[in-house]
């Protein structure tokens, strides 16, 4: 029987040196792992160098901002770096040797025998089951001593992806060289040319001279290397200002395009006229009404057969559609004369039109028959003025002089009525029969609130002021101590 | 009786350990002889009963519920009654109640009746179809081992196993289970329909002229024996962390819980979850032929553990998430964070 601390050391040893082997398989497949989220930043570096030598590119700088050598330097050592940083978070994790045997016990599925015996053995424990859980783990140990244990290959997770960012990288990296060469063998500053040309002083005289001459074949010559770069015609193509050695043709084509501009002026004044065109509709409204006043009461004495309809007609259109047709009939100065129609009113056009056009008619025959105007006709009293704004009733405006100063008063016909919603009589006074009454107003049944009952609660004793509180009316004597007192309280505090 | 005692040697823990094995497979084949099929619901139930706990048992009518713990019973040669729940039982029909008695002078008294609960094993059918008020009569019964009625507290023989059964369809008129009483069922087994080769056992055994009579294999002192044995396999510091941080991964918030577990669950298991799965897999382990608890016998009892400890949120319910589902997260993410370790 071996002794329980040799048995000891001996499970220490093999946990050992599995957690040892445990932490060389997790440092190589740290290092594997930072390698291949590291390549993200081998594409992304020149990536971000391209990018930013475009940029000066296109803004007129010099594109080569740093030396292409060390762009591809630490776009090779960025996924170094990356990979030695998860090496070191690896390696900062310990392995204890229980977790070699809890690996060995996986392995050659022992089910923890030797991990418990090892656990057991370090916790002394005591008892039939203990000691012979510690021989069962015993006699697996030589087992697993001997053992080879397999450990998982270390591998990149996704090898396609760490593939493509190398092809991306490197693609990018040849781009931003390329470019970078590219500025260097051209110059390096494409819009320097069109500047010296624009800035003809600073040049010398003769080379201004012979760069003024109009002189389309070196120019053309010059620019052939510039036409097979790409990069080249982007730059020639961006340039709109008009070189000082264009041709006459081309200045005429230049006048040409002023009809942009005269397009644009026509555009302006149509834009002016119709801001100035009327509002058709109030106006013109107002303007129709006594032209369609006079003929309609011409038109009454006569009384042809043929025009009955018609008149009905215009007498439907004068009379206000919420008024009812029975009391403002004629009567265009009925503020509440409109053909307009309020939505809330609750009316039914079939039957009410009929029934009002029978009645109309009837009255009109009643009064032909009777000679005239019949008294209680007369009784009939202007309709009530519902106008909202202080004012002169239905009457116009007497100070309104048409030149300035107060003017008419304002429309505002129908307001009330619309917005509050008034019952308005539908029949003549003193006519048999009550007649149809049109109710625009919405009824709304009262309802009965229910208040949230108060929560009888006892009032606890007050701790603290509440509120502020009116300074004490003392006398001076009394004043006196009390400030005396503070005053030697402030002075010694600490005396009792 | 005196208490079975701990071996003290490897060689007596090695036969504790085979006598406790070959008790078990007794019991089992003579259950079997009644019960067709359904081995794993059978060794839940043994598992439950040589641990020291109760067992609910949950499956639709006609799988075998009762009469499984019915055979237990007689295979056992245990006490048992059988109380069948319904909404009009008394705690006082359940826990027992004074009468009035004849004393045979003339005259009457008032003498304590037991009730059905005072037995070895108590099978309490359909229980959630009682009320809360007579569910909560088994409370004490399960937990402390006595029955209080009165003044009078009586002390209940040991082994003691609750074994309950409920439907989990016709719910309703049934009272679900409070928290506190599901949590005091060492296992929730779900009884699952046979398998087809089952079906004809099942109805040669059923239908011929031939009745199965059950004979007792085992005794109360037996059991008591093999509980002890069960209670006596150490444990090791890892499986413990183990069987803690499955419990604890069970409750949503805790530094083990699976974000599964954060989204689903409102309540994890309590201590008592902990306990059990030790418990049982001490049992578990000494069935497959160890001397201490290893992770994989924490794992295999799982489930039965922890189903009904779990409560899960309204998300998860309108999901139709399970319960064991969730263990098996739990499982997962424990099992991970282990190999990550080793």
């Amino acid at each position: 029987m071996e002794r329980p601390s040799d048995l000891q050391s001996r499970f220490d040893q093999l946990g050992q040196r599995v957690g040892a082997d445990m932490q060389r398989v997790a440092l190589r497949q740290s290092w594997v792992e930072g390698l291949s989220r590291g390549l993200l930043w081998f594409a992304l570096l020149p990536a971000v160098v391209l990018i930013v030598q475009l940029v000066r590119y296109w803004a007129g700088a010099s594109a080569a901002f740093v030396p292409t050598p060390l762009v591809v330097l630490m776009a090779l050592l960025l996924p170094v770096v990356v990979a030695a940083w998860r090496t070191r978070r690896a390696r900062a994790r310990t392995i204890v040797p229980r977790d070699g045997l809890q690996a060995v016990d996986r392995q050659l599925g022992l089910a923890d025998r030797l991990t418990s015996a090892q656990d057991l053995l370090e916790r002394r424990v005591e008892g039939g089951f203990a000691a012979a859980a510690i021989e069962d783990g015993q006699a697996k140990l030589a087992e697993a001593e001997s053992a080879r244990l397999q450990w998982q290959p270390v591998a990149w997770r996704q090898p396609g992806r760490g593939v493509g960012w190398i092809l991306a990288g490197t693609t990018l990296l040849l781009l931003a060289a390329q470019v970078a060469l590219w500025q260097h063998t051209t110059g390096g500053e494409p819009d320097r040319i069109e500047w010296q040309g624009a800035v003809g002083e600073a040049l010398d005289p003769k080379e201004s001279d012979t760069r003024l001459l109009p002189d389309p074949a070196p120019e053309n010559e010059a620019r052939q290397p510039d036409a097979q770069n790409p990069m080249g015609r982007g730059a020639e193509a961006k340039p709109s200002k008009p070189s000082p050695d264009l041709s006459d043709d081309v200045k005429d084509s230049s006048g040409k395009s002023g009809q942009g501009q005269s397009a644009g002026a026509q555009s302006t004044s149509a834009a002016s006229q119709s801001r100035s065109s009327p509002s058709s509709q109030g106006q013109s409204s107002q303007a129709d009404k006594p032209s369609a006043k006079k003929p309609k009461k011409q038109d009454r004495k006569p009384k042809p057969e043929g025009q009955e309809p018609e008149k009905k007609q215009e007498e439907e259109e004068d009379a206000g559609s919420t008024a009812g047709r029975g009391s403002s009939k004629g009567s265009n100065k009925n503020p509440t004369t409109s053909s307009w129609k309020s939505k809330d009113q609750v009316t039914n056009e079939d039957d009410q039109e009929v029934e009002d056009d029978e009645q109309a008619e009837e009255d009109e025959e009643e009064q032909e028959n009777r000679g005239g105007v019949q008294p209680h006709m007369r009784d009939r009293r202007p309709p009530v003025s519902r106008d909202l704004q202080i004012g002169f009733g239905n009457r116009s405006n007497p100070d309104a002089n048409g030149r300035g100063g107060p003017g008419q008063q304002k429309k505002s016909r129908g307001v009330a009525s619309l917005v509050l919603g008034v019952p308005i009589p539908d029949r003549v006074k003193g006519k048999p029969g009550p007649g149809p009454t049109k109710v625009t107003q919405e009824r709304v049944e009262p309802q009965a609130e229910s208040p949230e009952p108060i929560q009888a609660q006892t009032r606890p004793k007050r701790s603290s002021a509440l509120g502020p509180l009116a300074p004490l009316d003392l006398s001076p004597a009394m004043r006196q101590v009390v400030t005396a007192y503070f005053l030697s309280r402030r002075q010694a505090p600490n005396k009792p | 009786m005196t208490p079975p005692q701990e071996p003290q040697s490897a060689d007596e823990a090695r036969q504790a350990a085979a006598r406790f094995r070959e008790q078990y497979e007794t019991i089992r084949a003579e259950v079997g002889r009644m019960m067709v099929g359904q081995q794993a619901v059978i060794e839940g139930v043994l598992t439950a009963l040589l641990a020291g706990g109760h067992v609910l048992l949950e499956g639709v009518p006609g799988l075998g519920k009762t009469m499984l713990v019915s055979s237990l019973g007689k295979a056992v040669d245990l006490s048992f009654s059988r109380i069948q729940f319904t909404p009009d039982l008394m705690p006082a029909d359940v826990r027992g109640s004074s009468v009035l008695v004849d004393d045979g002078k003339g005259g009457h008294s008032l003498q304590f009746e037991e009730g059905p609960i005072v037995a070895n094993l108590v099978l309490a059918d359909e229980i959630n179809r009682a009320t809360p008020k007579t569910q909560s009569a088994m409370l004490e019964a399960m937990q402390e081992r006595q029955v209080s009625v009165g003044k009078r507290t009586i002390r209940l023989e040991e082994p003691f196993c609750v074994m309950a059964t409920q439907n989990p369809v016709e719910q309703e008129g049934t009272y679900p289970l409070p928290e506190a009483q599901l949590d005091r069922f060492l296992f929730k087994l779900v009884v699952g329909y046979p398998a087809e080769a089952d079906y004809k056992e099942i109805l040669a055994r059923t239908t011929g002229g031939q009745d199965v009579e059950l004979r007792s294999v085992s005794s109360a002192q037996d059991i008591l024996a093999m509980r002890q044995t069960a209670r006596s396999v150490p444990v090791p510091e890892h499986v413990q962390d183990y069987a803690v941080r499955l419990v604890m991964g069970t409750q949503p918030g805790s530094a083990y819980a699976p974000k599964l577990v954060n989204d689903s669950v409102s309540l994890g298991s309590s201590p008592r979850g902990a306990q059990a799965l030790i418990l049982a897999g001490k049992v578990k382990a000494l069935l497959a032929g160890r001397f201490s608890v290893a992770q994989e016998d924490i794992d295999a009892v799982a489930k039965p553990v922890l189903r009904h400890r779990i409560l899960l949120n309204f998300q998860a319910q309108s999901d139709g998430l399970s319960t064991d589902a969730i263990v098996d997260a739990v499982l997962q993410h424990n099992q991970a964070t282990v190999g990550a370790s080793a």
